[in-house]
């Protein structure tokens, strides 16, 4: 075994958990050479997209596994009906884990399918109230502070998807719709305060990283939506630029003890 | 995906538990998807991760051992099926040389030269290394676990780690001079 092999996979570990490799390299002098351009390459390999399939696909694929799985609950349970059928009204019996199940798979199936007709939606659209109240129930269900920060980043996302459609569509945007996007940006960094120190460094690279991106986004439509509404796009602009980098020079102690910068969409000034 | 997590999901979803059944899948599919993103264009990596995902969710009460090793076993043996299939149509699935870059994945952080860049120094690597390499940097898997899909130990998956950085490397350099 090859002692660099193994330092080299301890500064990976450090650098996906937020350690720079001026701090990974400072540990072990002794391989400064060696490591440096290694692990350049490798803080290289964080901007690598994470591509994700369309919602489409995502929902064929649960549709396809329903059918599938009660197609086995009804095979599984065909031989112990024909024996025992006598005495009901049905032909059939149904056990309680299967009525459970059926029960189950047809929530899931609503939920699909409810979800399958507000997915695409925009602000306008008669299934969009729909979507946002199932944003809000899912929040409400989950507790972990990590997962309540990563759905609102989930949110933002969407906002974001959104507008990029009703700038290609209509050839302009919702003003309520970049104040929400702004502001689940700043709910999700409130809602990461309570993690670790560990994670929420890692968290803040996410965040900021996702900032970059809706600054690129909100440039690329800026220039096709019409002019009375390019300031509220331009200020959009600057504040994800500011956020970032805030982020940027942020540990995870000072964004827990000090408030965010004077952007007031960092508080509770986006409504 | 917490590890945790998975194995809560997966416990529950071998009871038959719609909803972690739905849930795993929700958050598989992904994962399996980007996996095959890097061998078949998006339509079809689209398809082939609900196919793994079918496949998994019938052999579920038999899986054993680490979950995600068990799942990637199921997408490789999807593909091998695939492409035998295929060879014998006198098809390609899989291209040579590795990394696909499907022509309507034209999302805007595509557009960043950075990332370009960096997806054709990726495509200098074999596949073995670049699947270990987008396990470590976009799934978050660590060695052990990657050792344990890649059915290799972790002192294997440092060495390759360690030569699959020199190479990205080597290319990134070679590309920087070339400009």
């Amino acid at each position: 075994m090859n002692t660099l092999d193994m330092i080299l996979d301890r500064c990976i570990d450090d650098l996906l958990r937020g350690t720079t490799v001026a701090e990974c390299v400072s540990r072990y002098p002794q391989y400064r050479e060696e490591l440096i351009p290694l692990l350049q390459a490798a803080e290289s390999l964080r901007e690598l997209p994470k591509e994700e399939p369309r919602r489409d696909a995502v929902r064929a694929t649960l549709v396809r596994v329903g059918t599938a799985m009660a197609e086995q609950v009804e095979a599984d349970e065909a031989p112990q009906a024909a024996g025992s059928s006598g005495g009901r009204i049905l032909p059939f019996r149904i056990s309680r884990p299967v009525r459970r199940l059926v029960v189950g798979l047809a929530a899931v199936i609503v939920l699909v399918i409810l979800g399958g007709a507000s997915a695409d939606t925009v602000p306008g659209d008669l299934f969009y109230p729909l979507k946002l109240a199932k944003e809000k129930v899912t929040f409400g269900l989950t507790t972990k502070p990590g997962h309540r920060a990563e759905l609102r980043l989930t949110f933002a996302d969407r906002r974001l998807e959104e507008l990029v459609k009703m700038a290609d569509s209509d050839g302009e945007v919702d003003p309520n719709l970049v104040r929400r996007l702004l502001k689940q940006g700043a709910l999700a960094l409130k809602d990461a305060r309570p993690l670790p120190n560990d994670r929420l460094q890692v968290f803040l690279k996410k965040l900021e990283h996702f900032n970059m991106y809706q600054k690129t986004v909100l440039e690329q439509i800026a220039p096709r939506v019409p002019k009375s509404q390019r300031p509220l796009l331009e200020r959009a602009i600057d504040m994800c630029g500011e956020r970032t980098r805030w982020m940027s020079r942020s540990k995870p102690e000072s964004v827990r003890s000090s408030p965010p910068p004077s952007d007031s969409c960092w508080g509770n000034g986006c409504d | 995906m917490e590890r945790n997590h998975v194995e809560e999901l997966v416990a529950a979803a071998k009871q038959r538990d719609p909803e972690a059944l739905a849930k795993l899948c929700e958050e598989l599919h992904p994962e399996v998807y980007r996996y095959m993103l890097r061998r078949a264009p998006r339509e079809e990596a689209e398809d082939l991760a609900n196919e793994v995902c079918l496949r998994a969710v019938k052999a579920l009460p038999n899986q054993q051992g680490f979950f995600p090793a068990w799942l990637y076993r199921i997408a490789a043996n999807l593909l091998t099926d695939r492409h035998r299939r295929r060879a014998v149509r006198n098809e390609v699935l899989v291209e040579e040389g590795g990394l696909t870059v499907s022509s309507d994945s034209g999302s805007f952080t595509r557009e960043v030269d950075l990332r370009i860049d960096l997806e054709q120094a990726m495509a200098g690597l074999n596949d073995q290394q670049r699947d270990l390499l987008y396990l470590r940097f976009v799934e978050g898997y660590d060695s052990v676990e990657i050792g344990e899909i890649l059915g290799k130990s972790a002192e294997a998956v440092w060495a390759q780690q360690m030569r699959a950085l020199k190479v990205l490397r080597g290319r990134c350099v070679t590309q920087e001079a070339g400009q």
